[in-house]
């Protein structure tokens, strides 16, 4: 318990001090995009860790969020409509937690490796919607120029608002979900990640709560999403296609799906590698290098980079008094 | 070569004399470019390709100018401009580029010159992308693209099929992106102006098989429909092409830049019978006796050799082009970085140089003025297909020639702008 | 619970309960009634049906045909919910619990299954009011000591124990137990046959048991099912006495 007080505290002070030791790409780029990234994992990671439901749309919720915000704040070629934006973010969170309630139900019926493939059916299914519709996504080109309001002066957009708004809300997001994991509701979902016809017989609506954690974890994704758009300033389909799509994936098995932190940082990880790999790598190696790294993990740490330090800190700190290492969460994937 | 030393010399005297401006005079700072391309994805091999022509025009300046070394780093996108923002900005906010090439393609440019005005301390120029938006839609003060557009292209082939052909109804046929979107636009800009209509216009997406369903509304011959004006790229192409040449389709073809690229022209199939004849437009003709383009071909071979292409692409020239001019520029201002690039920016502005592709100027906008190619599919005597010049239009502009005014009136392309019914 | 007007009413009434997988029909026109307070063992042989049976009681799977009542109201296209609502439990012939939570975890979701309202987000459970109740339902199943620690790490008896807990959570009218000796060691059933002794004598139960001897000591009354039909009905004496069944039951007859 001290230890993880100790944790918080470290963490606390590494975001606080950050943009005061490092250049404007490693707090934006590095910085931001690990927290806004890190944030849309959190919500794949929150749906796979308390829920055992796995799915490949959580960038594309994201992207509702983008595109809602994108559209009713930044107009472009006639396309979208100005909002106030405390309005359009209001708008584009609802509109994010819809579409998670949405492919909840799309694909409460499903398990495992199906509920894998119905969600990247519908991630693909809206990456071709983006490109095709330009009534309301503007086609390929999709929004350019979408900058983060200004309040009382201060820009967001600006690095260091910006980064500071990301912690911010990551932080939040963060403890969002470890509060909900902790409250009767919480505690359901992760029945029906253990027994869902348990969790069934003792009167909960199985399929109901499956949908609901879809649309939180649309909700967290959303947040998510509305950061990254404003890192890119910028949405087009190419921020929902099957790369980035792939992308959460990756960095939420990179960091382990079995605990919210891990969201995080894999999310780390995965922009470094992604942004330096090209130093070590010849660039069409490059994918070659992440696949090799992702099998890697799933082989030897199937709960992530953070499974990998909480087993080598149970070894460390085990001698003596049994401290067993969390029950292996990753057992649960896809339950 | 000469000239290179003699300026560094001169510099350095310079320098020594007065004594001012020390730090920059004195360390003769290394400046880095970034060059940005797709290495990974289906453009993997056009962005290589790209990157060779800033290589080469670096090393045809010696790698230095007015003393200062000059250090190229790369940075990679798949395509898409999430992707190439992300590597923009690790070439110049973490590795420190002064000057940046690229992007390759049309949306990454968009993205790339909007990144530009939150670096107003860095020079853009760019790469290959061809995108109108890129450089008319509110513009980067720092952004400067030596190369034409996809619109500026096609523009000269629109208003050549009404004079010169007699066209007056067409159908069109294309893939369903902005490029083409731009393309049309270009080429719609001075053929309606002209006087022809557009029947149609039929979209598919970019990696289609089929063709059939479009085919089959399409018409055969000539009777209304004077032509058809298609602008698909490679294997797109050719599979429509091939389909429409088996149901018997004999309507006089033009097409966008891409319909005559090389891949298309070495086809084996039935496309092959429908190619020669075929009118196209862009900057490059095969048969051009363009001096600085086969000056350029000599210099890319003999620097590359095997490692290259047979011949550069487009890419190259368009890459090799807009590094060149940055180079020159800052030969002019003697490697001054000061302010901003304040100098180097402003010699950018007026800079006027001789391109692999001819003479090329920028507008206010900051955006090249160049000749464009109105070329005929020919077979050669070796059995193979070359582009021959039929026309060299000069001075191509971003307006297309309509004047800024008219031209603005025609809004953005999409879909459905413009159009021409008849 | 014991007010008269219920006590009038039979606690359970099946009527002609039907089900069929394909071809095989699991459970064939079988009929019971079961008086409140009554406790009722369900034997048979391997695939007699009786799970199937508790299924379709409890609501987890739809009778292909036939009627179920539930102190006089028909509950036979209510969801699995709402027949907890009614007081509808269950357990499961292997143990179901929630690994991945404490026993407390595991016991408190079964309250506020039982109670709802099951979606709060706002209070965690450590300031629920309701939270109490884990405690002396903890010790009811001889697992005070153990309420911190993970479900997963249980034996197999704490696990069956724990099960039998979640059922009892909130005032259970029906409680459908499947074969809840299964694997235990002699001790543990002992201590089973106690905590089945001590439930409040209002509870109605009903146990499927491949124990004779356990069934035939904790119940008042007997039903055998053979190849999913109601072989016969009694008290335990007389089914003890009936070679027939005996001989069944022993796998003798058995498919
Ligand atoms: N979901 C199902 N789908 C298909 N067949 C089923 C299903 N559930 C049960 N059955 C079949 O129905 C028959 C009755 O099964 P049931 O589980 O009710 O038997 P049981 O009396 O509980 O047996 P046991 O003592 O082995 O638990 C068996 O033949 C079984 O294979
Ligand atoms: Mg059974």
């Amino acid at each position: 318990m001290t230890l993880r007080r100790l944790l918080t505290v470290v963490v606390a002070l590494v975001l606080l001090v950050y943009p005061f030791v490092v250049n404007s790409f490693w707090l934006v780029q590095i910085g931001g995009r690990t927290l806004g990234f890190g944030t849309i994992v959190l919500s794949l990671v929150f749906l796979t860790a308390y829920t055992g439901m796995l799915s490949l749309a959580q960038m594309t919720v994201a992207g509702v969020a983008g595109y809602a915000t994108a559209y009713f704040t930044a107009p472009t070629g006639g396309v979208g409509l100005e909002l106030a934006w405390p309005v359009a973010l209001i708008l584009a969170l609802g509109l994010a937690t819809l579409a998670g309630l949405l492919i909840g139900l799309v694909a409460v019926r499903t398990r495992g490796i199906y509920t894998l493939m119905i969600t990247l059916a519908v991630a693909m299914a809206f990456y071709y919607l983006t490109l095709q519709n330009y009534a309301v996504f503007n086609g390929f080109t999709g929004f350019n120029n979408v900058e983060p309001p200004v309040i009382a002066g201060l820009d967001l957009g600006a690095p260091l608002p910006f980064y500071y708004l990301s912690a911010v809300l990551a932080v939040l997001c963060y403890a969002g979900v470890r509060h909900v994991v902790r409250t009767p509701f919480g505690l359901a979902l992760q029945g029906l990640r253990d027994e869902p016809q348990r969790l069934q017989a003792l009167g909960y609506n199985v399929p109901l709560l499956r949908v609901l954690a879809f649309g939180l974890a649309g909700f967290v994704a959303g947040i998510g999403g509305i950061l990254n758009l404003w890192l890119n300033a910028s949405i087009s389909p190419g921020s929902v296609a099957l790369n980035p799509v792939i992308d959460v994936l990756m960095a939420g098995v990179l960091g382990g799906i079995g605990h919210p932190a891990g969201a995080y940082v894999g999310a780390f990880v995965f922009t470094i590698v992604d942004n330096f790999a090209i130093d070590f790598i010849a660039r069409e190696r490059f994918n070659t290098l992440i696949g090799l790294v992702f099998l890697a993990i799933v082989l030897f740490s199937p709960d992530g980079l953070t499974g990998l330090v909480r087993r080598a800190w149970a070894r460390w700190a085990g001698t003596g008094r049994r401290r067993d290492d969390a029950p292996d969460d990753s057992t649960n994937i896809g339950k | 070569m000469l000239r290179n030393g003699l300026t560094l010399g001169a510099t350095a005297t310079l320098a020594a004399l007065m004594g001012t401006t020390a730090l920059s005079a004195q360390e003769e700072e290394t400046i880095t470019i970034g060059g940005l391309a797709t290495l990974e994805g289906p453009f993997a091999a056009p962005g290589e390709d790209g990157l060779r022509g800033v290589e080469l025009a670096i090393e045809e300046f010696g790698g230095e100018i007015a003393g200062h070394p000059i250090e190229m780093i790369t940075a990679s996108s798949d395509g898409n401009p999430d992707v190439a923002l992300e590597s923009a900005r690790r070439l110049v906010e973490q590795d420190g580029a002064d000057i940046m090439i690229g992007p390759l393609s049309g949306s990454e440019g968009i993205r790339i010159a909007q990144y530009a005005k939150e670096q107003p301390g860095t020079t853009f120029l760019n790469g290959g992308s061809a995108a109108i938006e890129t450089t008319l839609v509110d513009p980067a003060e720092n952004f400067f693209r030596f190369n034409t557009e996809g619109a500026q292209w096609t523009a000269p082939l629109g208003e050549y099929v009404v004079n010169e052909r007699g066209w007056d109804n067409i159908v069109i046929v294309s893939e369903d992106y902005s490029f083409p979107y731009a393309q049309i636009f270009g080429f719609m800009a001075t053929y309606c102006e002209a006087g022809g209509t557009v029947q149609d216009k039929y979209f598919t997406p970019v990696g289609n098989n089929d063709y059939s369903s479009v085919i089959a509304q399409l018409p055969l011959e000539t009777g209304e429909v004077d032509g058809m004006y298609v602008v698909l790229g490679g294997s797109d192409a050719v599979n429509f092409l091939s389909q429409y040449a088996q149901m018997g389709g004999q309507l006089p073809i033009v097409g966008g830049t891409n319909v005559t690229d090389q891949t298309v022209l070495t086809t084996q199939g039935p496309a092959r019978e429908l190619l020669p004849g075929i009118l196209s437009s862009g900057p490059v003709s095969d048969n051009a006796d363009l001096e600085a383009w086969q000056e350029f071909v000599q210099r890319y071979q003999d620097y590359f050799g095997d490692e290259g292409l047979p011949s550069p692409s487009l890419f190259a020239s368009n890459y090799y082009t807009n590094t060149k001019a940055a180079l020159l520029a800052l030969q002019e201002v003697e490697g001054d970085l000061s302010n901003d690039h304040e100098a180097l920016n402003e010699a950018l502005s007026n800079l006027e140089f001789t391109s692999p592709t001819g003479p090329v100027s920028l507008n206010e906008n900051r955006q090249a003025t160049a000749a464009i190619y109105i070329n005929e599919v020919v077979e050669q005597a070796d059995g193979s297909l070359a582009l021959e010049p039929l026309e060299r239009i000069e001075e191509v502009d971003q307006y297309l020639g309509l004047g800024r005014e008219a031209y603005m009136e025609l809004g953005l392309p999409s879909r459905d702008n413009p159009s021409c019914p008849s | 619970m014991a007010d008269a007007a219920v006590k009038q009413e039979e606690a359970l009434v099946v009527e002609g309960l039907t089900r069929r997988f394909g071809a095989l029909v699991a459970v064939d026109g079988v009929s019971l009634r079961v008086a409140p307070g009554e406790r009722r063992a369900v034997l048979g042989a391997n695939g007699a049906g009786k799970t199937t049976l508790f299924n379709m009681i409890a609501g987890d799977l739809p009778p292909s045909e036939g009627h179920i009542s539930l102190f006089g109201r028909d509950i036979t296209r209510l969801s699995p919910q709402k027949r907890v609502l009614e007081g509808v439990r269950r357990t499961y012939q292997k143990s179901l619990v929630f690994g991945g939570l404490s026993v407390r975890d595991n016991l408190y979701v079964a309250i506020r299954g039982a109670t709802g309202p099951r979606l709060a987000i706002w209070r965690r459970v450590e300031t629920q009011p309701d939270r109490d109740g884990t405690g002396p339902l903890a010790e009811r199943v001889g697992l005070a000591d153990r309420l911190d620690a993970p479900a997963s790490e249980l034996s197999h008896g704490e696990q069956r124990q724990l099960e039998l807990g979640m059922a009892l959570a909130h005032t259970p009218r029906l409680l459908l137990l499947d074969e809840p000796a299964a694997g235990l060691s002699t001790r543990e059933r002992e201590s089973l046959m106690a905590m089945l002794a001590d439930l409040p004598r209002d509870l109605t139960l009903i146990l499927i048991e491949h124990d004779l001897d356990i069934a035939l000591k904790a119940v008042d009354f007997v039903t055998v099912m053979h190849n999913g039909r109601l072989l016969a009905e009694g008290t335990p004496d007389e089914i003890a006495a009936n070679q027939d069944i005996q001989d069944i039951y022993m796998g003798k007859h058995g498919q």
